[in-house]
Protein backbone atom coordinates (compact mmCIF):
# COMPACT_ATOMS: atom_id res chain seq x y z
CA UNK A 1 0.00 0.00 0.00
CA UNK A 2 2.62 2.40 1.00
CA UNK A 3 5.00 1.32 -1.97
CA UNK A 4 1.80 2.15 -4.13
CA UNK A 5 1.58 5.71 -2.73
CA UNK A 6 5.32 6.45 -3.33
CA UNK A 7 5.21 5.03 -6.47
CA UNK A 8 2.32 6.89 -7.08
CA UNK A 9 3.61 10.47 -6.19
CA UNK A 10 6.87 9.81 -7.55
CA UNK A 11 4.91 9.16 -10.87
CA UNK A 12 3.56 12.72 -11.01
CA UNK A 13 6.32 14.62 -9.60
CA UNK A 14 8.09 12.61 -12.64
CA UNK A 15 4.95 13.84 -14.47
CA UNK A 16 5.23 17.42 -13.34
CA UNK A 17 9.01 17.67 -13.61
CA UNK A 18 8.40 16.62 -17.61
CA UNK A 19 5.83 19.17 -18.04
CA UNK A 20 8.16 21.42 -16.71
CA UNK A 21 10.79 20.90 -18.95
CA UNK A 22 8.56 20.96 -22.18
CA UNK A 23 7.06 24.26 -21.06
CA UNK A 24 10.61 25.42 -20.27
CA UNK A 25 12.36 24.12 -23.61
CA UNK A 26 9.36 25.96 -25.45
CA UNK A 27 9.47 29.33 -23.60
CA UNK A 28 12.96 28.74 -24.34
CA UNK A 29 12.84 28.43 -28.17
CA UNK A 30 10.49 30.97 -28.61
CA UNK A 31 12.23 33.42 -26.50
CA UNK A 32 15.30 32.30 -29.32
CA UNK A 33 13.37 33.40 -32.06
CA UNK A 34 12.22 36.63 -30.58
CA UNK A 35 15.81 36.91 -30.32
CA UNK A 36 16.60 36.16 -33.80
CA UNK A 37 14.20 38.48 -35.10
CA UNK A 38 15.57 41.41 -32.51
CA UNK A 39 19.47 40.88 -33.99
CA UNK A 40 18.59 40.10 -37.64
CA UNK A 41 18.37 44.11 -38.37
CA UNK A 42 21.12 45.10 -36.14
CA UNK A 43 23.15 42.41 -37.36
CA UNK A 44 22.02 43.78 -40.77
CA UNK A 45 23.21 46.95 -39.87
CA UNK A 46 26.88 45.56 -38.97
CA UNK A 47 26.95 43.80 -42.10
CA UNK A 48 25.98 46.50 -44.39
CA UNK A 49 28.76 48.83 -42.66
CA UNK A 50 31.17 46.31 -43.64
CA UNK A 51 30.41 45.44 -47.29
CA UNK A 52 32.20 46.99 -50.25
CA UNK A 53 28.73 48.39 -51.91
CA UNK A 54 27.48 51.85 -51.62
CA UNK A 55 24.39 52.06 -50.24
CA UNK A 56 22.17 50.03 -47.89
CA UNK A 57 19.86 48.71 -51.04
CA UNK A 58 21.40 45.18 -50.96
CA UNK A 59 19.82 41.72 -51.19
CA UNK A 60 22.27 39.08 -49.51
CA UNK A 61 24.55 39.18 -46.26
CA UNK A 62 27.84 39.02 -47.79
CA UNK A 63 29.75 40.11 -49.99
CA UNK A 64 28.71 39.58 -53.65
CA UNK A 65 31.98 38.22 -55.75
CA UNK B 1 -18.79 82.00 4.24
CA UNK B 2 -19.96 84.07 1.25
CA UNK B 3 -20.16 87.30 3.77
CA UNK B 4 -16.80 86.96 5.05
CA UNK B 5 -15.71 86.78 2.09
CA UNK B 6 -16.97 90.11 0.39
CA UNK B 7 -15.90 91.55 3.94
CA UNK B 8 -12.79 90.48 2.96
CA UNK B 9 -12.69 91.38 -0.48
CA UNK B 10 -13.92 95.30 0.67
CA UNK B 11 -10.73 95.31 3.07
CA UNK B 12 -9.36 98.60 2.71
CA UNK B 13 -6.11 96.92 3.47
CA UNK B 14 -5.32 94.57 1.12
CA UNK B 15 -3.48 95.99 -1.93
CA UNK B 16 -4.99 95.77 -5.26
CA UNK B 17 -6.45 97.86 -8.14
CA UNK B 18 -9.69 97.78 -6.75
CA UNK B 19 -9.15 99.32 -3.34
CA UNK B 20 -6.70 101.88 -4.98
CA UNK B 21 -9.14 103.32 -7.21
CA UNK B 22 -12.06 103.45 -4.37
CA UNK B 23 -9.90 104.27 -1.02
CA UNK B 24 -6.61 105.78 -2.93
CA UNK B 25 -5.94 109.20 -2.32
CA UNK B 26 -5.49 112.34 -4.78
CA UNK B 27 -1.70 110.83 -5.69
CA UNK B 28 -2.78 107.44 -6.03
CA UNK B 29 -5.97 107.38 -8.28
CA UNK B 30 -2.90 110.13 -10.32
CA UNK B 31 -1.14 107.22 -10.93
CA UNK B 32 -3.87 105.13 -12.73
CA UNK B 33 -2.98 108.11 -15.72
CA UNK B 34 0.24 109.49 -14.92
CA UNK B 35 2.23 105.53 -13.49
CA UNK B 36 4.67 106.97 -10.48
CA UNK B 37 2.69 109.99 -9.38
CA UNK B 38 2.24 108.00 -6.04
CA UNK B 39 5.23 107.01 -5.43
CA UNK B 40 6.55 110.41 -6.37
CA UNK B 41 4.65 112.31 -4.23
CA UNK B 42 5.80 110.20 -1.28
CA UNK B 43 9.23 110.63 -1.76
CA UNK B 44 10.00 106.99 -3.66
CA UNK B 45 11.53 109.27 -6.63
CA UNK B 46 13.42 106.58 -8.43
CA UNK B 47 10.53 103.98 -8.54
CA UNK B 48 8.52 106.62 -9.09
CA UNK B 49 10.39 107.96 -12.17
CA UNK B 50 11.34 104.29 -13.29
CA UNK B 51 7.26 103.55 -13.87
CA UNK B 52 7.08 107.24 -15.53
CA UNK B 53 9.98 106.68 -18.03
CA UNK B 54 8.53 103.10 -19.24
CA UNK B 55 5.35 104.82 -19.05
CA UNK B 56 6.90 107.49 -21.70
CA UNK B 57 8.79 104.34 -23.53
CA UNK B 58 5.27 102.88 -23.95
CA UNK B 59 3.61 105.67 -25.47
CA UNK B 60 6.20 106.68 -28.13
CA UNK B 61 6.41 103.12 -29.20
CA UNK B 62 2.61 102.98 -29.92
CA UNK B 63 2.72 106.35 -31.28
CA UNK B 64 5.78 105.71 -33.25
CA UNK B 65 5.52 102.13 -34.43
CA UNK B 66 2.55 100.19 -32.34
CA UNK B 67 -0.65 102.21 -34.06
CA UNK B 68 0.82 101.02 -37.22
CA UNK B 69 1.55 97.53 -36.45
CA UNK B 70 -1.91 97.09 -34.86
CA UNK B 71 -3.86 98.30 -38.16
CA UNK B 72 -1.27 95.86 -40.22
CA UNK B 73 -2.73 92.93 -37.61
CA UNK B 74 -6.39 93.78 -38.73
CA UNK B 75 -5.51 94.42 -42.31
CA UNK B 76 -2.93 92.03 -42.76
CA UNK B 77 -0.75 94.08 -45.76
CA UNK B 78 -2.61 96.52 -47.97
CA UNK B 79 -0.43 96.50 -50.79
CA UNK B 80 1.53 94.01 -53.24
CA UNK B 81 5.35 94.40 -54.38
CA UNK B 82 4.67 96.00 -58.15
CA UNK B 83 6.33 97.10 -60.88
CA UNK B 84 6.75 100.82 -61.08
CA UNK B 85 8.39 103.01 -63.95
CA UNK B 86 10.91 105.09 -62.46
CA UNK B 87 10.99 108.68 -65.39
CA UNK B 88 14.28 109.86 -63.77
CA UNK B 89 16.00 106.38 -64.37
CA UNK B 90 14.39 105.38 -67.01
CA UNK B 91 13.48 101.73 -65.62
CA UNK B 92 11.22 99.71 -63.78
CA UNK B 93 11.15 99.56 -60.33
CA UNK B 94 9.91 96.87 -57.70
CA UNK B 95 8.15 98.13 -55.03
CA UNK B 96 8.38 96.97 -51.60
CA UNK B 97 4.89 95.24 -50.84
CA UNK B 98 4.02 94.27 -47.06
CA UNK B 99 4.78 91.20 -45.69
CA UNK B 100 1.90 89.81 -44.58
CA UNK B 101 3.33 87.68 -42.13
CA UNK B 102 5.77 90.37 -40.51
CA UNK B 103 2.18 92.09 -39.84
CA UNK B 104 1.29 89.57 -38.54
CA UNK B 105 4.01 88.95 -35.84
CA UNK B 106 4.64 92.26 -35.20
CA UNK B 107 0.81 92.95 -34.40
CA UNK B 108 1.40 90.37 -32.05
CA UNK B 109 4.02 91.27 -30.31
CA UNK B 110 2.02 94.66 -30.02
CA UNK B 111 -0.72 93.08 -28.24
CA UNK B 112 1.92 91.13 -26.04
CA UNK B 113 3.23 94.97 -24.98
CA UNK B 114 0.28 96.03 -24.55
CA UNK B 115 -0.46 93.09 -22.30
CA UNK B 116 2.64 94.34 -20.89
CA UNK B 117 2.08 97.66 -19.77
CA UNK B 118 -1.72 97.07 -18.59
CA UNK B 119 0.68 94.48 -16.21
CA UNK B 120 2.84 97.51 -15.38
CA UNK B 121 -0.26 99.94 -15.45
CA UNK B 122 -1.85 97.68 -11.93
CA UNK B 123 1.58 97.27 -10.29
CA UNK B 124 1.90 100.74 -10.39
CA UNK B 125 -1.32 101.10 -8.87
CA UNK B 126 -1.06 98.53 -6.27
CA UNK B 127 2.77 100.32 -5.57
CA UNK B 128 0.86 103.36 -4.97
CA UNK B 129 -1.34 102.40 -2.78
CA UNK B 130 1.04 100.27 -0.48
CA UNK B 131 3.10 103.30 0.01
CA UNK B 132 -0.02 105.26 1.10
CA UNK B 133 -1.10 102.52 3.78
CA UNK B 134 2.70 102.58 4.66
CA UNK B 135 2.21 106.49 5.02
CA UNK B 136 -1.38 106.18 7.04
CA UNK B 137 0.15 103.51 9.42
CA UNK B 138 3.31 106.17 9.83
CA UNK B 139 5.54 103.54 8.78
CA UNK B 140 8.97 103.85 7.34
CA UNK B 141 8.21 104.38 3.72
CA UNK B 142 11.00 102.24 1.95
CA UNK B 143 13.56 103.44 0.24
CA UNK B 144 14.95 102.36 -3.44
CA UNK B 145 17.79 100.90 -2.24
CA UNK B 146 14.71 98.82 0.63
CA UNK B 147 13.25 97.66 -2.45
CA UNK B 148 16.50 96.32 -4.68
CA UNK B 149 17.15 94.44 -0.93
CA UNK B 150 13.98 93.01 -0.79
CA UNK B 151 14.20 91.49 -4.42
CA UNK B 152 16.87 89.21 -2.61
CA UNK B 153 15.24 88.55 0.21
CA UNK B 154 11.18 88.53 0.95
CA UNK B 155 10.24 88.91 -2.53
CA UNK B 156 13.28 86.51 -4.12
CA UNK B 157 10.68 84.63 -5.98
CA UNK B 158 10.46 87.36 -8.23
CA UNK B 159 14.01 88.00 -9.03
CA UNK B 160 14.36 84.31 -9.55
CA UNK B 161 11.35 83.84 -11.78
CA UNK B 162 11.95 87.06 -13.99
CA UNK B 163 13.68 86.03 -16.15
CA UNK B 164 12.37 82.32 -16.83
CA UNK B 165 8.71 83.83 -16.79
CA UNK B 166 9.75 86.45 -19.60
CA UNK B 167 11.69 83.90 -21.67
CA UNK B 168 8.62 81.32 -21.74
CA UNK B 169 6.23 84.29 -22.89
CA UNK B 170 8.96 85.11 -25.57
CA UNK B 171 9.93 81.70 -26.62
CA UNK B 172 6.94 79.85 -26.22
CA UNK B 173 3.49 81.60 -25.76
CA UNK B 174 4.41 84.40 -28.04
CA UNK B 175 5.13 80.94 -31.29
CA UNK B 176 1.98 79.47 -30.07
CA UNK B 177 -0.08 82.45 -30.54
CA UNK B 178 1.68 83.55 -33.97
CA UNK B 179 0.90 79.61 -34.90
CA UNK B 180 -2.98 79.53 -33.99
CA UNK B 181 -3.39 82.53 -35.61
CA UNK B 182 -2.09 81.45 -38.75
CA UNK B 183 -5.15 78.68 -38.48
CA UNK B 184 -7.48 81.56 -38.84
CA UNK B 185 -5.67 83.40 -42.31
CA UNK B 186 -5.81 81.59 -45.57
CA UNK B 187 -1.63 81.51 -45.97
CA UNK B 188 -1.37 78.59 -48.02
CA UNK B 189 0.42 77.92 -50.88
CA UNK B 190 -1.44 80.73 -53.61
CA UNK B 191 -0.54 83.19 -50.58
CA UNK B 192 3.21 83.19 -49.73
CA UNK B 193 4.57 86.30 -48.63
CA UNK B 194 6.60 88.53 -49.50
CA UNK B 195 5.43 89.12 -52.91
CA UNK B 196 1.70 87.74 -52.23
CA UNK B 197 -0.40 88.73 -49.46
CA UNK B 198 -2.90 86.72 -46.70
CA UNK B 199 -5.51 87.69 -45.25
CA UNK B 200 -8.02 86.81 -42.40
CA UNK B 201 -10.51 84.68 -43.00
CA UNK B 202 -12.10 83.47 -39.91
CA UNK B 203 -13.31 79.66 -39.36
CA UNK B 204 -12.96 79.01 -42.80
CA UNK B 205 -10.56 76.31 -42.95
CA UNK B 206 -12.30 74.63 -39.93
CA UNK B 207 -15.26 74.51 -42.12
CA UNK B 208 -13.45 73.07 -44.78
CA UNK B 209 -11.74 70.63 -42.78
CA UNK B 210 -14.59 69.39 -41.45
CA UNK B 211 -16.62 68.91 -44.67
CA UNK B 212 -16.74 65.84 -45.41
CA UNK B 213 -17.64 66.12 -49.02
CA UNK B 214 -14.08 67.93 -49.69
CA UNK B 215 -11.12 65.83 -50.67
CA UNK B 216 -9.61 67.83 -47.59
CA UNK B 217 -12.35 67.16 -45.11
CA UNK B 218 -12.34 63.29 -47.03
CA UNK B 219 -8.56 62.63 -46.19
CA UNK B 220 -8.81 64.77 -42.91
CA UNK B 221 -11.61 62.23 -41.39
CA UNK B 222 -9.40 59.10 -42.80
CA UNK B 223 -6.28 60.11 -41.21
CA UNK B 224 -7.44 60.92 -38.02
CA UNK B 225 -9.85 57.36 -38.03
CA UNK B 226 -6.35 55.71 -38.64
CA UNK B 227 -4.28 57.93 -36.35
CA UNK B 228 -6.71 56.83 -33.32
CA UNK B 229 -6.43 53.20 -34.71
CA UNK B 230 -2.55 52.99 -34.72
CA UNK B 231 -2.49 54.97 -31.68
CA UNK B 232 -4.64 52.21 -29.98
CA UNK B 233 -2.69 49.57 -31.57
CA UNK B 234 0.59 50.42 -31.25
CA UNK B 235 0.39 51.43 -27.61
CA UNK B 236 -2.05 48.15 -26.44
CA UNK B 237 0.18 45.96 -28.18
CA UNK B 238 3.88 47.46 -27.02
CA UNK B 239 2.25 47.52 -23.50
CA UNK B 240 1.01 43.67 -23.85
CA UNK B 241 3.60 41.99 -25.77
CA UNK B 242 5.88 44.02 -23.68
CA UNK B 243 4.97 42.96 -20.43
CA UNK B 244 4.35 39.35 -21.66
CA UNK B 245 7.96 39.15 -22.44
CA UNK B 246 9.05 40.47 -19.06
CA UNK B 247 7.49 38.05 -17.38
CA UNK B 248 8.31 35.20 -19.09
CA UNK B 249 12.39 36.20 -18.69
CA UNK B 250 10.99 37.11 -15.21
CA UNK B 251 10.05 33.47 -14.75
CA UNK B 252 11.84 31.31 -12.14
CA UNK B 253 12.82 28.63 -14.76
CA UNK B 254 14.62 30.83 -17.70
CA UNK B 255 17.68 30.59 -18.06
CA UNK B 256 19.89 33.63 -18.55
CA UNK B 257 18.08 36.62 -17.57
CA UNK B 258 20.32 38.58 -18.31
CA UNK B 259 21.73 37.57 -21.54
CA UNK B 260 17.86 37.36 -22.83
CA UNK B 261 17.26 41.05 -21.31
CA UNK B 262 20.90 42.73 -23.34
CA UNK B 263 19.72 41.06 -26.44
CA UNK B 264 16.45 42.85 -26.48
CA UNK B 265 17.89 45.84 -25.24
CA UNK B 266 20.05 46.30 -28.17
CA UNK B 267 17.78 47.79 -30.07
CA UNK B 268 17.06 50.34 -28.03
CA UNK B 269 20.61 51.04 -28.62
CA UNK B 270 20.41 51.78 -32.51
CA UNK B 271 19.57 55.08 -33.70
CA UNK B 272 16.03 55.13 -33.96
CA UNK B 273 16.03 56.28 -37.41
CA UNK B 274 19.31 53.98 -38.84
CA UNK B 275 17.14 50.75 -38.39
CA UNK B 276 14.02 52.07 -39.32
CA UNK B 277 15.73 53.14 -42.44
CA UNK B 278 17.50 49.30 -42.29
CA UNK B 279 13.57 47.87 -41.80
CA UNK B 280 12.55 50.11 -44.80
CA UNK B 281 14.96 48.83 -47.58
CA UNK B 282 14.74 45.15 -46.08
CA UNK B 283 11.17 45.19 -46.38
CA UNK B 284 11.06 46.80 -50.16
CA UNK B 285 9.63 44.61 -53.20
CA UNK B 286 12.73 43.39 -54.08
CA UNK B 287 14.18 43.64 -50.55
CA UNK B 288 16.03 41.51 -48.27
CA UNK B 289 13.18 39.60 -46.70
CA UNK B 290 11.10 39.61 -50.07
CA UNK B 291 14.34 38.01 -52.05
CA UNK B 292 15.22 35.28 -48.88
CA UNK B 293 11.77 34.12 -49.08
CA UNK B 294 11.64 34.10 -52.79
CA UNK B 295 14.74 31.71 -52.20
CA UNK B 296 12.83 29.53 -50.07
CA UNK B 297 10.56 29.00 -52.31
CA UNK B 298 7.87 30.03 -50.01
CA UNK B 299 6.40 33.21 -52.24
CA UNK B 300 6.44 33.48 -55.50
CA UNK B 301 6.19 37.36 -55.92
CA UNK B 302 7.47 39.90 -53.47
CA UNK B 303 4.80 40.56 -50.72
CA UNK B 304 3.44 44.35 -51.27
CA UNK B 305 4.85 45.38 -47.57
CA UNK B 306 4.78 49.44 -48.61
CA UNK B 307 2.75 49.72 -51.67
CA UNK B 308 -0.72 48.08 -50.60
CA UNK B 309 -2.33 50.18 -47.94
CA UNK B 310 -3.20 47.29 -45.26
CA UNK B 311 -0.15 45.53 -45.58
CA UNK B 312 1.61 48.89 -45.02
CA UNK B 313 -0.42 49.38 -41.76
CA UNK B 314 0.26 46.36 -40.48
CA UNK B 315 3.74 46.59 -41.22
CA UNK B 316 4.62 49.55 -39.46
CA UNK B 317 2.58 48.66 -36.42
CA UNK B 318 4.88 45.52 -36.13
CA UNK B 319 7.85 47.34 -37.05
CA UNK B 320 6.40 49.68 -33.95
CA UNK B 321 6.67 46.94 -32.11
CA UNK B 322 9.85 46.07 -32.60
CA UNK B 323 11.07 49.35 -31.39
CA UNK B 324 8.47 49.54 -28.42
CA UNK B 325 8.67 46.32 -26.88
CA UNK B 326 12.37 46.42 -25.35
CA UNK B 327 11.24 49.75 -23.91
CA UNK B 328 7.80 48.53 -22.24
CA UNK B 329 9.97 45.22 -21.08
CA UNK B 330 12.66 47.47 -19.41
CA UNK B 331 9.71 49.21 -17.51
CA UNK B 332 7.55 46.28 -16.40
CA UNK B 333 10.62 44.16 -15.32
CA UNK B 334 11.15 47.17 -13.08
CA UNK B 335 7.89 46.90 -11.49
CA UNK B 336 7.75 42.90 -11.39
CA UNK B 337 10.52 43.11 -9.71
CA UNK B 338 9.66 45.00 -7.02
CA UNK B 339 5.97 43.24 -6.09
CA UNK B 340 6.96 41.13 -2.96
CA UNK B 341 7.49 37.66 -3.24
CA UNK B 342 5.42 37.22 0.12
CA UNK B 343 2.54 38.15 -1.74
CA UNK B 344 2.72 35.14 -4.35
CA UNK B 345 3.79 32.79 -2.09
CA UNK B 346 1.21 33.32 -0.04
CA UNK B 347 -1.49 33.22 -2.71
CA UNK B 348 0.10 30.16 -3.75
CA UNK B 349 -0.28 28.47 -0.66
CA UNK B 350 -3.66 29.29 -0.59
CA UNK B 351 -4.39 27.45 -4.03
CA UNK B 352 -4.18 30.63 -5.95
CA UNK B 353 -3.42 29.21 -10.14
CA UNK B 354 -0.69 31.13 -11.96
CA UNK B 355 -4.42 32.93 -14.02
CA UNK B 356 -5.50 34.33 -10.72
CA UNK B 357 -1.97 35.13 -9.68
CA UNK B 358 -1.96 37.32 -12.70
CA UNK B 359 -4.89 39.16 -12.44
CA UNK B 360 -5.35 39.58 -8.62
CA UNK B 361 -1.34 40.76 -7.66
CA UNK B 362 0.46 41.65 -10.89
CA UNK B 363 -1.94 43.26 -12.95
CA UNK B 364 -3.30 45.52 -10.28
CA UNK B 365 0.38 46.66 -9.39
CA UNK B 366 1.09 46.93 -12.87
CA UNK B 367 -2.00 49.23 -13.88
CA UNK B 368 -1.08 51.17 -10.92
CA UNK B 369 2.59 52.53 -12.12
CA UNK B 370 2.16 51.85 -15.53
CA UNK B 371 -1.81 53.75 -16.75
CA UNK B 372 0.36 57.69 -16.43
CA UNK B 373 2.85 55.79 -18.84
CA UNK B 374 0.30 54.36 -20.77
CA UNK B 375 -1.09 57.74 -21.42
CA UNK B 376 2.04 60.07 -22.54
CA UNK B 377 2.72 56.50 -24.89
CA UNK B 378 -0.90 56.75 -26.50
CA UNK B 379 -0.23 60.37 -26.85
CA UNK B 380 3.14 59.95 -28.22
CA UNK B 381 1.48 57.33 -30.74
CA UNK B 382 -0.32 59.81 -31.71
CA UNK B 383 1.90 62.10 -32.81
CA UNK B 384 4.60 59.06 -33.55
CA UNK B 385 6.34 61.08 -36.53
CA UNK B 386 9.77 58.86 -36.56
CA UNK B 387 8.31 55.78 -37.12
CA UNK B 388 5.23 56.23 -39.88
CA UNK B 389 8.05 59.04 -41.55
CA UNK B 390 11.10 56.99 -41.98
CA UNK B 391 9.48 53.82 -42.58
CA UNK B 392 6.59 54.99 -45.41
CA UNK B 393 6.48 58.69 -46.03
CA UNK B 394 2.76 58.15 -45.31
CA UNK B 395 2.74 56.35 -48.68
CA UNK B 396 1.09 54.10 -50.32
CA UNK B 397 -0.46 57.46 -51.55
CA UNK B 398 -4.28 57.74 -51.93
CA UNK B 399 -5.87 60.43 -54.44
CA UNK B 400 -8.83 60.62 -52.91
CA UNK B 401 -6.70 62.32 -49.87
CA UNK B 402 -7.13 65.69 -50.84
CA UNK B 403 -5.37 65.25 -54.34
CA UNK B 404 -2.52 62.25 -53.26
CA UNK B 405 -1.57 64.91 -51.02
CA UNK B 406 -2.07 62.58 -48.06
CA UNK B 407 -1.56 58.70 -47.78
CA UNK B 408 -2.82 55.45 -46.49
CA UNK B 409 -0.58 55.39 -43.41
CA UNK B 410 0.00 59.10 -42.94
CA UNK B 411 -1.00 60.05 -39.43
CA UNK B 412 -1.95 63.68 -38.48
CA UNK B 413 1.36 64.43 -37.93
CA UNK B 414 3.07 63.35 -41.21
CA UNK B 415 0.19 64.86 -43.13
CA UNK B 416 0.79 68.04 -41.34
CA UNK B 417 4.56 68.18 -42.13
CA UNK B 418 4.05 67.41 -46.02
CA UNK B 419 1.05 70.15 -45.94
CA UNK B 420 3.56 72.69 -44.67
CA UNK B 421 6.87 71.71 -45.68
CA UNK B 422 6.45 70.75 -49.13
CA UNK B 423 3.30 72.45 -50.04
CA UNK B 424 3.01 75.50 -48.06
CA UNK B 425 -0.13 74.72 -46.97
CA UNK B 426 0.56 77.05 -43.23
CA UNK B 427 -3.00 77.26 -42.71
CA UNK B 428 -4.04 73.93 -42.99
CA UNK B 429 -0.98 73.08 -41.01
CA UNK B 430 -2.00 75.29 -38.32
CA UNK B 431 -6.00 74.06 -37.89
CA UNK B 432 -4.36 70.36 -37.85
CA UNK B 433 -2.05 71.40 -35.29
CA UNK B 434 -4.84 72.61 -33.22
CA UNK B 435 -7.07 69.93 -33.35
CA UNK B 436 -3.98 67.68 -32.71
CA UNK B 437 -3.24 69.25 -29.56
CA UNK B 438 -7.39 69.50 -28.36
CA UNK B 439 -7.32 65.62 -28.80
CA UNK B 440 -4.14 64.68 -27.29
CA UNK B 441 -5.28 67.20 -24.19
CA UNK B 442 -8.48 66.50 -23.81
CA UNK B 443 -7.89 62.83 -24.05
CA UNK B 444 -4.99 62.99 -21.70
CA UNK B 445 -7.27 64.74 -19.04
CA UNK B 446 -9.80 62.48 -18.74
CA UNK B 447 -7.87 59.80 -18.63
CA UNK B 448 -5.50 60.56 -16.05
CA UNK B 449 -7.95 62.07 -13.79
CA UNK B 450 -9.63 58.63 -13.83
CA UNK B 451 -6.13 56.92 -13.20
CA UNK B 452 -5.97 55.24 -9.52
CA UNK B 453 -2.51 57.02 -9.67
CA UNK B 454 -3.82 60.24 -9.72
CA UNK B 455 -7.58 59.13 -7.31
CA UNK B 456 -5.75 57.36 -4.29
CA UNK B 457 -2.21 58.07 -4.11
CA UNK B 458 -2.12 57.07 -0.84
CA UNK B 459 -3.05 53.83 -1.65
CA UNK B 460 -0.32 52.10 -3.26
CA UNK B 461 2.46 50.17 -0.77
Amino acid sequence: MMKKQEELANFKQNKMSTRRVVTNTIVHIILGLLALVWVFPIFWVIMTSFRAEKGSYSTTFFRNQ
Amino acid sequence: MAKKEAVKSADPQEISVKNALTYGDAATKCSAVILGAGNLAKKQIIKGLLFLALEVAFFVFMILKGAAFLGGLVTLGTSTGEEVFNETKQIYEYTQGDNSMLCLLYGIITIFIILAFVFLWCASLKSAYMVQLYQEQGKRIPSFLDDVRALFDQNIHKTLLALPVTCVIAFTVLPLVFMISMAFTNYDRNHQPPGKLFDWVGFQNFIELFNSKSGLGYAFMHILGWTLVWAVFATVLNFVFGMILAMVINRKDTKGKGAWRFIFILSIAIPQFVSLLVMRTMLQQEGAINVMLKQLGLIDQGLPFWTNATWARITVIVVNLWIGIPYTMLQTTGILQNIPGELYESAKIDGAGPATIFVKITMPYMMFVMTPYLITSFVGNINNFNVIYLLTEGAPKAMAYNNGTGGKTDLLVTWLYRLTIELKDYNLGAVIGILTFVLCAVFSLIAYRKTGSYNNEEEFQ
